[in-house]
């Protein structure tokens, strides 16, 4: 089962999707809130989500103002499924009466817009089940209004008592003096305790009449909550370009993957994503390169994608075809250890022993965003060499990013970020000579190839620190020290 | 004379408070019910904060319920339904919480007694009438409570009834003066003031206006002693004060010998005055006058000759004084409605 932390999604850029989500009912809402993805016994469940919101996407401007009003059916609806749990056990009051019937009302309201849809677009599942005899138990005069009240109709008993109390109450407007008012009253609260005798007693007959209904209700709320999830899916293909992920058994492609949550941080300094294409194989892929060279950004970029496959969205992508991992495993620096006391390497090697146990259970993807950056290079670049080895041995699936040099030799593939390759120097240089040495970071930012490569195995790391160095204008001394070796 | 009916029938809506426990609230509010019964209108009702009890939480005497008519649309919180004794029909929930369940809108299809207990809030309130109409009332009763005078700003009802009674204090002498003094504060005329947006608690207390009607953003926090100082040269006229005022606040400016001839306080709104009646009469004949941003509209007064205490006041004397002292119209709610 893939479990995320709090943190982990806001890292990769999963959270910013979530929080972009506007469910309207309490379903959905929490549906997003514990968002989990399909486990591989779910395999089955996860092609119908895809194949439901495929046909969502393509026929979303056709019906969007049916969808717009199933919306506003989902945004009256309330969370009942605490009600429906105390129907079981106790009686249940009027006020619960009458929320139990404004559900029933909204789902016979939200099947009739769903089964055209379903219709329209040939959904599959997705359906309500008839509650049509329950809500007759709350409506029984068939008026179809959303108000609720012990009605006369339902006992005969009722309706005389109540007839009874009209009487004494109009005796009593015209009551003169107060003694005959007093006498009055005294009567009427004989049969205001009897009315309330007898509207318990219905209560409690209705109550149990309800009884056999509530497995379907509940199955409403969560045809409710998935039909709601549903369509925010279908509104969040619309952030950036996506495309229906293909569910596969191991192989792993990206074309031109995008992150939107890096995107729009990009955006708000003028910057644009440079999409990624990446294909991965049974073992560890690495990915080296330049500082500055955005190799995090591409591992976000992956594990995000994965994730939304995982969970039945689209993918920010071109085309995307993904493996059923039974786990998606993270390794990074995470504050949380840290400050629960571990150093950032200790935590890193935490986590490394839950990775192996791990991939020894299930079929994983295992993500190392520099992993042992914060050991010795000599020790760290050896230790990240042995974990490609072991891991290219196993039935799972690892990426790593490093800058550690002959760790991409032990690999199956290799990518490079292009960094600063095609780089023109003197170009670079004037440009950072006309803003006059205040922009350099940006300057350099710009003219970097944030895209990956497949490198050759054998490849090195590219040396760029020191050029950044020398771009960015490092005091001469230093750098007459770095030539002097 | 006018019946109370004929005194709101003008105004949408209408909240009512009390100069204390058993001020004859509740014997007003039904007789407005019944009137309005009578006239074929169908209003709502609803309290600020809990009302309505049939035993007085306080003194243990017994109080009269609020007795509705067929067709009323309450709001009362959930906790309560079953303290009304009205057949009741189930209209909305309203997803406002109070310490005694959600505020539920209901409709009476029967007469009956019931209790009140709607939310507090004034944005709450706000919204209430708007619930209210929806399910066909024309008017809107607000039970106000003890000490919540604020809640009966313009932006909550339109207009207000104050409530007084002998329950508050055994001294004829007194009641009227203190309720003449609250009718004082509660009609202060309305006056603008354009403050900043955002967080203004931050730039003190006293804000000095400028010509248009802005106020005056200080570097550090005034205080009054020292804006109303005879010795400065440019005394502004209008002063805008953030919160409350008590007699202790006041005495620095009257002791420093600050001049108030023409000058204004203006107030968010006359529950904000906690000034003694003593010292508002010193400060208003030096000249000094006071407004509010939020004005009241006080329809009229109701008095209650009875105690809860267990000591009366002369029906007729009680009345004609309170008349006396006030320019709004006086009702006997014991003498000319509850006795029959």
């Amino acid at each position: 089962m893939i479990t995320m932390t709090y943190e982990q999604k806001v890292n990769i850029g999963f959270q910013y999707i979530l929080e972009r989500l506007n469910p309207c009912s309490p379903y959905g809402q929490e549906l997003v809130r514990k968002m989990t993805p399909y486990t591989r016994q779910e395999r089955q469940k996860l092609d119908l989500e895809l194949s439901n919101l495929e046909k969502l996407v393509e026929h979303w401007m056709e019906y969007r103002v049916e969808v717009r009003n199933l919306k506003c059916i989902f945004m009256q609806m309330k969370d009942i499924r605490a009600t429906l749990k105390k129907a079981g056990e106790m009686c249940l009051s009027d006020i619960e009466l009458f929320e139990i019937k404004n559900f029933l009302l909204c789902c016979k309201q939200a099947q009739k817009i769903q089964i055209f849809l379903k219709h329209k677009m040939d959904l599959e599942g997705l359906d309500y089940l008839d509650t049509t005899e329950a809500l007759h138990l709350l409506d029984p005069d068939n008026r179809g209004i959303p108000t609720f009240s012990i009605y006369d109709s339902y006992s005969e008993e009722l309706a005389r008592i109540r007839e009874e109390k009209r009487v004494i109450e109009r005796k009593l407007e015209l009551a003169e003096t107060e003694k005959e008012q007093n006498e009055l009253k005294d009567k009427r609260r004989l049969i205001v305790v009897r009315e309330e005798e007898e509207e318990q007693r219905i209560r409690e007959q209705l109550t149990d009449a309800l009884v056999p209904y509530i497995s379907a209700m509940n199955e409403n709320a969560d045809v409710t909550g998935h039909l709601d999830l549903l369509l925010e899916k279908t509104a969040a293909a619309w952030f950036a370009p996506s495309v229906k992920p293909t569910i596969t058994e191991t192989e792993f492609t990206l074309e031109d993957a995008v992150n939107p949550w890096v995107a729009s941080a990009l955006k708000e300094r003028r910057l644009t994503f440079t999409p990624i294409s990446i294909a991965l194989e049974q073992g560890a892929g690495v990915i080296t390169g330049a500082n500055m060279g955005g190799k995090s950004i591409s591992l976000k970029t992956v594990a995000l994608n994965t994730m939304l496959a995982l969970c039945g969205f689209y993918v920010y992508a071109k085309e995307a075809r993904i493996p059923h991992f039974d786990n998606l495993l993270i390794v990074s620096e995470e504050m949380q250890s840290v400050k629960q006391g571990l150093s950032s390497f200790g935590a890193e090697i935490v986590q490394l022993q839950s990775v192996i146990r791990a991939v020894e259970q299930e079929y994983c993807f295992v993500i190392f965003d520099e992993f042992s950056r914060g050991t010795n290079p000599h020790e760290g670049a050896q230790l990240v060499r042995a974990v490609v080895r072991f891991l290219n041995d196993k039935p799972c699936m690892a990426l790593l990013v490093t800058h550690y040099d002959h760790v991409a030799e032990y690999a199956n593939i290799h990518y490079q970020v292009v960094g600063l390759k095609d780089m023109n120097m003197d170009q670079v240089k004037a440009e950072i000579a006309a803003s006059a040495g205040h922009d350099g970071v940006s300057v350099i930012a710009s003219h970097m190839n944030y895209g990956l490569y497949r490198a050759d195995q054998m490849q090195e790391c590219p040396q760029d620190a020191f050029n950044i160095c020398r771009l960015l204008g490092l005091d001469e001394r230093i750098m007459n020290l770095l030539e002097d070796k | 004379m006018k019946s109370l009916y004929e005194l709101i029938k003008d105004y949408s809506s209408i909240s009512f408070i009390g100069m204390c426990k058993n001020a004859g609230k509740t014997t007003t509010l039904n007789q407005l019910i019944k009137e309005l019964r009578d006239a074929g209108v169908v209003f709502g009702a609803t309290s600020v904060g809990r009302d309505g009890e049939s035993t007085d939480l306080v003194t243990d005497t017994v109080k009269p319920g609020i007795f509705v008519y067929k067709d009323t649309v309450l709001a009362t919180a959930a906790n309560l339904l079953k303290e009304c004794d009205i057949t009741k029909e189930i209209l909305k929930t309203t997803g406002i919480y109070t310490p005694m369940g959600e505020i539920i809108l209901l409709r009476a299809l029967s007469d009956g007694f019931v209790q009140l207990a709607g939310p507090s809030i004034t944005t709450q309130l706000v919204g209430m009438f708007e619930e209210f109409r929806e399910f066909g009332a024309e008017k809107m009763l607000v039970d106000g409570a003890l000490g919540r005078k604020s809640l009966c700003s313009r932006k909550v009802s339109e207009s207000t009834i104050l409530c007084t009674g002998a329950s508050y204090h055994k001294s004829m002498d007194r009641v009227v003066a203190d309720t003449a003094y609250t009718c004082e504060l509660l009609q202060l005329p309305e006056a603008d003031v354009h403050l900043p947006e955002g967080d203004v608690s931050k730039l003190g207390k006293y804000l000095p206006l400028q010509a248009d009607r802005s106020v005056e953003i200080p570097e550090k926090p005034y205080k009054l002693e020292q804006l109303w100082n005879p010795r400065r040269k440019h005394l502004p006229t209008e002063i805008y004060v953030q919160g409350g005022m008590t007699d202790a606040m006041i005495r620095p400016a009257l002791t420093s010998g600050a001049d108030f001839r023409g000058k204004r306080l203006i107030f968010r709104d006359g529950s904000k005055i906690l000034l003694s009646s003593d010292m508002y009469e010193k400060l208003t004949s030096r000249g000094l006058s006071f407004a509010v941003q939020d004005a009241i509209h006080l329809l009229g007064v109701t008095i209650n000759p009875f105690s809860a205490y267990g000591f009366h006041f002369d029906k007729d004397v009680f009345k004609k004084r309170m008349q006396e002292a006030v320019t709004v119209p006086v009702y006997n709610v014991r003498d000319a409605y509850d006795v029959k």
